[in-house]
């Protein structure tokens, strides 16, 4: 008996996949068209951006403009926004498992008004916000320190934590929890030797949504720092935007691409966990 | 006419071959189950019907017509799924309208046909209701009248009791059946349940592998398996499988088994001496024999059903079961002699599990 | 439940007060405040007690012209990149699902690279793309005939809105394309496939079937996405300054600006409370007409 293949097997579907596959190729492109334009511009010679039409690659490939920007202020400016983006990340997190800990394994009559506040407090107006914290902070001689940007970064991210850390732990059956307290641990070591090393992923993508939060923030940097000393990433591209810019704007892209990549990389290692994150919550 | 069609048919998923030369005729109106153990390759043989998967080689014919490159809407057949997949958003009476609707049926035409299959299926009641309402067995039935709505030529199901309590499930099992009495549509039904597949086909397609091995009404595939696979697969508890060799006592060809007792059978062909066989005995074709019995085995469990009880003993390390009426039953440790009825005696080769009696 | 609060009082406390501190002076209280030297005459330039005014505040808000515009900007620029990234982050997540499914997560990860790009580095990109001379765009649209001469986009009116609207919605599409992915993956094929036998087409299953079981999930995303939006003010900040003809004057910018460059708190915290009002608003309608409540299993 010989075997006919069917010729025109499910033609229908092969036509189908082909188009989405176009079109799905076309959106991705659509959408980091322009990362690749930041990312090429920043390797042209600045006599050649300003061409029509425009390369869309760079034929004198070079690395002057991250030279060029790459100087003393700039890596002050790096040191001061990892310090402020990591302080925050970590208070961020901390505070917030705590918090969100005591919110899912502790039965209270305003719980879910609680969530509800966390949430809804990341729609209140920042620049609002900001005022007071304005006030409090030259009150307390905080301004133009670290601790300023630091303490508005932590409360800033602080709501998402909390979130985060609290589907992340209700998602951890009690059992084990049980088990220990009746084994005669105390309540502190629970948590701590039981709980947090489970929701590991959890911290990650806390600490990791705060930290690119943080090291993105522009306002308070702006705001609450006057001197360069202290001057965080965004503050200083702003200024250096909005001040000393002649058109070299292939070094302001090399400026770009220098602030994104930490946390581009960081990013990258830690996909998976924040991924996890956003949509246990979201779906919810 | 709705008689379906199968021819050489194959599919594989990846490097995996599920469907080797299927080749089946399935009657107009037929009830017609597919079982096998999991991975025989049923579900894929049912989906490639209703045309959910790709056909990589060979045909399938719906009355008459090559449906290969039908899309699966345009095939008139209807299925009711595992998880019977019932929209959540929808009321009951939306999920039943729903395909009706998609055809571009007349309102009125919608309205009379939901009320009929509503009311067929004790659903009336719950027309407003969403599924996440309604109990397991309710969901099964807006499930079937889903299906039924459309008055399709071909049914499909595809284990859809699995979800239920045993109870539900025999009491949906004679439901399922009437329907189909009542409604006269061909129906191509998938279960691992062998019960299932006795009490409710017209045939049994049996499968393993992706082959076919023996098709058939359940109560022939019963009496005359063609080898040990559905032999073993059909009734509970299975059928006895006693090593031996045939062998001649000096008049007669029988079957020396490993205890050295000798069973004489009838209608052995000399070909057939020397060759090793599995003897099959069904329990209900093993009676006790306390004189003659040449099968002597020690009882380990004793189990009443509350008709019948089975009793099951220990035969040169191999366990076998026997089925005795309840006032006869033995007690466990007691030595029993059994004796196969001659009807009863199933012979397969050993080494390519065909019967060969 | 583990714990009740009666029983644990204190291991209770411990675990909310590092939070309870900072929200309690960073969030709560400085909206609070914020309430209420909206109805004083605040500034950190004015030394002296706060004096009361009463709804002074807002009166010259509700006469300004600026502020008018700010409102009204900000909702047209919110919702239409809002609405913009729903859709195409669901269409691209509906490509991904169904068309694509093997490459799924690499494009995923991917479109994702677009979050982690700062605001001010999109602003500066965004600055150059739509240079008038030199930039991407321009020479995209006259390539392609869809215009005859260079524009200068940041310069028009109506133009510099669409920039705006271009950069939120490019931001969000990857933010809510995984949501809306998270959504379809949730839908069982089973479901899908019972839609196909039942005879409904491609378009009759995303509208009849997919959408409704996702749209929950969707109007929640929305949600969040333009509460995020109003936030932000780095675009028009650096860009237009709010300009042309305050025709990108957004709430928030506006908002600060009052309060850091004129450095009248007052008026300022009466934007931010009209702010807060309206998005209050806003969330009940969505909430309330956007979402369905009913047994879904």
């Amino acid at each position: 008996m010989s075997i006919k293949p069917s010729s025109t097997a499910f033609s229908y579907r092969k036509i189908n996949a082909l188009a989405a596959y176009t079109i799905a190729i076309a959106a991705f492109a659509f959408l980091l068209l322009p990362v690749y334009w930041l990312v090429v511009t920043s390797f042209k010679p600045i006599e050649d951006v300003f061409v029509v039409p425009p390369e869309m690659w760079p034929h004198n490939f070079t690395f002057k403009n991250y030279v060029n920007q790459f100087d003393l202020r700039l890596i002050q400016m790096f040191q001061n926004s990892l310090i402020v983006s990591g302080a925050a990340a970590i208070l961020s997190t901390f505070a917030g498992s705590l918090c969100a800990y005591a919110i899912s394994r502790f039965y209270f009559r305003f719980k879910s008004i609680l969530l509800l506040f966390f949430l809804a407090s990341m729609a209140f107006p920042v620049p609002m916000l900001m005022i007071t914290m304005y006030s409090t902070f030259h009150q307390l001689g905080l301004l133009d320190t670290y601790w300023a940007l630091i303490l508005g970064n932590t409360a800033m991210g602080l709501p998402l934590s909390v979130w985060l850390m609290t589907n992340f732990i209700d998602q951890i059956p009690i059992d084990m929890e049980e088990a220990a307290l009746l084994d005669g641990a105390s309540p502190f070591s629970v948590l701590m030797h039981i709980v947090l090393p489970m929701v590991r992923p959890g911290l990650a993508a806390s600490g990791i949504f705060v930290f690119v939060t943080s090291w993105n923030e522009l306002l308070m940097g702006l705001t609450f720092v006057s001197s360069p000393e202290v001057r965080t990433l965004p503050a200083g591209i702003t200024l250096a935007f909005l001040g000393e810019f002649e058109g070299d704007w292939s070094e302001m892209m090399a400026l770009a691409v220098m602030v994104t990549l930490p946390v581009f990389l960081l990013f990258m290692i830690m996909q998976k966990s924040i991924l996890k994150g956003m949509t246990a919550g979201a779906l919810k | 006419m709705a008689a379906i069609t199968l021819a050489n048919l194959f599919k594989s998923f990846g490097p995996v071959e599920v469907l080797k030369d299927i080749n089946l005729s399935i009657a107009d109106k037929e009830f017609c189950v597919l079982v096998g153990p999991s991975g025989c390759g049923k579900s894929t043989l049912l989906r490639m019907i209703a045309g959910l998967e790709e056909v990589q080689a060979g045909t399938i014919e719906i009355g008459g017509e090559t449906v290969n490159d039908m899309r699966p809407r345009d095939r008139n057949l209807a299925m009711v799924f595992q998880g019977y997949a019932l929209y959540p958003h929808k009321t009951v009476k939306e999920n039943l309208s729903f395909s009706l609707k998609m055809h571009k049926y007349k309102k009125d035409e919608i309205e009379t046909r939901v009320q009929k299959v509503a009311e067929t299926l004790g659903l009336d009641v719950l027309l407003g209701r969403r599924p996440g309402q309604l109990s397991g067995g309710q969901r099964q039935r807006v499930a079937m009248g889903r299906a039924m709505v459309r008055d399709p030529s071909v049914f499909l199901f595809d284990e859809p009791l699995s979800n239920l309590d045993a109870k539900l499930r025999v009491q949906m099992r004679t439901e399922i059946r009437d329907l189909h009495q009542r409604i006269g549509a061909t129906s191509v039904y998938v279960t691992h349940d062998q019960i299932e597949a006795m009490t409710m086909a017209d045939r049994i397609v049996i499968m393993n592998n992706g082959v076919i091995e023996q098709v058939g009404p359940p109560l022939e595939l019963f009496d005359n398996p063609a080898n040990v696979f559905v032999a073993t697969f059909l009734g509970a508890p299975s059928i006895n499988l006693l090593e031996g060799k045939v062998v001649s006592d000096g008049e007669k060809l029988g079957v020396r088994l490993v205890d050295g007792s000798f069973i004489s059978v009838p209608d052995i062909k000399s070909p057939l001496e020397d060759t090793s066989v599995l003897m099959g005995v069904r329990p209900h074709h093993l009676v006790v024999d306390p004189e003659n019995g040449p099968i002597q085995a020690t009882v380990k469990v004793v189990e009443p059903t509350g008709v019948e009880t089975f009793v099951f003993s220990e035969f040169k390390g191999q366990e076998i079961a026997c089925q005795v009426v309840r006032q006869a039953a033995p007690k466990q440790k007691d030595k029993i002699r059994l004796s196969p009825t001659k009807e009863g005696i199933l012979l397969f080769d050993k080494t390519s599990g065909e019967r060969v009696i | 439940m583990l714990y009740r609060v009666k029983k644990a009082p204190w291991f209770f406390a411990a675990l909310i007060l590092p939070a309870a501190l900072v929200v309690g002076f960073l969030i709560l209280y400085p909206v609070i405040n914020g309430i209420y030297l909206s109805f004083t005459d605040a500034s950190p330039l004015r030394q002296g007690a706060l004096k009361f005014v009463g709804f002074e505040n807002y009166t010259y808000l509700f006469e300004e012209e600026v502020f008018y515009a700010s409102v009204f900007n900000t909702s047209f620029i919110v919702f239409v990149s809002s609405a913009l990234a729903v859709i195409m982050g669901f269409l691209i997540a509906l490509l991904l699902h169904f068309g694509v499914k093997r490459f799924a997560p690499l494009f995923r990860a991917l479109v994702f690279q677009v979050w982690v790009v700062p605001w001010i580095c999109v602003t500066i990109l965004w600055g150059w793309m739509f240079n008038k001379e030199y930039g991407l765009i321009n020479y995209l649209m006259t390539a392609t005939g869809m215009t005859e001469t260079n524009m200068d986009i940041l310069f028009d009116q109506t133009g510099a809105q669409w920039v705006m609207i271009a950069g939120f919605t490019w931001r969000s599409i990857p933010f809510l394309m995984v949501i809306a992915l998270a959504g379809l993956q949730s839908i069982s094929t089973e479901i899908i496939e019972a839609s196909e036998l039942d005879g409904a087409r491609f378009l009759s299953r995303i509208g009849h079937i997919i959408i409704p079981m996702i749209r929950n999930v969707l109007m929640v995303a929305l949600l969040l996405d333009s509460v995020r939006f109003f936030q932000e003010m780095t675009l028009p900040l650096l860009l237009t300054q709010g300009g042309p003809v305050n025709a990108t004057m957004v709430l928030s910018l506006f908002t600060y600006q009052l309060a850091f460059e004129n450095w009248d708190f007052a008026l300022a915290s009466a934007a931010g409370t009209v702010w807060l009002v309206f998005i209050i608003v806003v969330a009940w309608i969505v909430l309330r007409f956007g979402i369905r409540k009913e047994h879904v299993k």
